[in-house]
């Protein structure tokens, strides 16, 4: 199976890493035979919807993610950490 | 822009690839229960008041009169209680708690439904068994909320005159 996608970006809540309209290339491989680190950009499923944060730290039961524009992010300080099993990989290269 | 990003973005057109998004949304993100769980203790503070009314003698017309009004006063506030109870624990539910919540506190449903009953009764009834078991089940939806934050609580007994039990985050 080819292990790498190509998400659309969209949003300003990961600037200036990411700017809206940027593509990115994900390796869904990534946390195959590794866990996810602190500082990983990574693009996860969140209810209905794909988003790509900041794992900011890691905890007993999940991660923090964090957006890198802050105060427009709208990420774990609201909706609690995320597991593993939700986490689609790790962002590898920006267009 | 790059030449890879326009390749992309032709791409895109016709592939139509998935959104990732940063999500700027700026909700107000400030939820808590305590509002629910002060809630309850009054609802259980009115029906102590309300008990204690029924053993006080009123035999003149004047304290006839403030007996009246006194109770009057205590079930139109354990009732809007009551309903700022069910009102509170409907918003956690309905615009803070998701789906992944559920999942990892199945009891949420259940639990969220016995506030509405015993809210419902409550307003109802001069009934403490059930204001009581309204205040244990918002202390464990409060419980549930802080661990979704990975907030640690403490259960202890609060300073209300109630002198039941309240549930805060460990600070």
């Amino acid at each position: 199976m080819w292990p790498f996608t190509v998400f659309r970006v969209e949003d300003k809540s990961m600037e200036p890493y990411l700017k809206s309209g940027d593509y990115v290339v994900i390796n869904k491989m990534s946390y195959s035979f590794k866990n996810p680190a602190k500082g990983d950009v990574i693009v996860f499923k969140h209810v209905d919807k794909f988003l790509v944060k900041r794992i900011g730290k890691i905890i007993e039961d999940g991660y923090f993610v964090r957006g890198d524009n802050v105060k427009l992010s709208n990420d774990s300080r609201h909706f609690g950490p995320i597991d593993k099993k939700s986490i689609v990989g790790r962002v590898v290269k920006i267009f | 822009m790059s030449m890879i990003n326009s390749v992309l973005k032709t791409a895109d057109k016709i592939f139509n690839f998935k959104v990732a998004y940063a999500h700027c949304d700026v909700p107000c993100g400030i939820y808590d229960p305590h509002m629910a769980q002060m809630a309850a203790h009054t609802v259980i503070r009115m029906v102590d008041l309300i008990k204690k009314l029924q053993t006080e003698k009123h035999d003149d017309h004047e304290h006839g009169e403030e007996h009246i009004h006194a109770l009057a006063r205590h079930t139109a506030v354990k009732e809007h209680h009551a309903e700022l109870c069910k009102h509170e624990i409907r918003i956690l539910w309905g615009d803070y708690f998701k789906p992944e919540h559920v999942e990892k506190f199945p009891e949420l449903h259940s639990l969220v439904w016995k506030v509405m009953k015993l809210g419902s009764k409550s307003k109802q009834e001069i009934n403490l068994p059930a204001a009581e078991e309204l205040l244990d089940t918002v202390n464990r939806i409060a419980e549930i909320f802080w661990k979704t934050k990975s907030v640690e609580t403490v259960k202890r007994k609060s300073f209300y005159p109630t002198e039941r039990d309240i549930v805060l985050p460990k600070v």
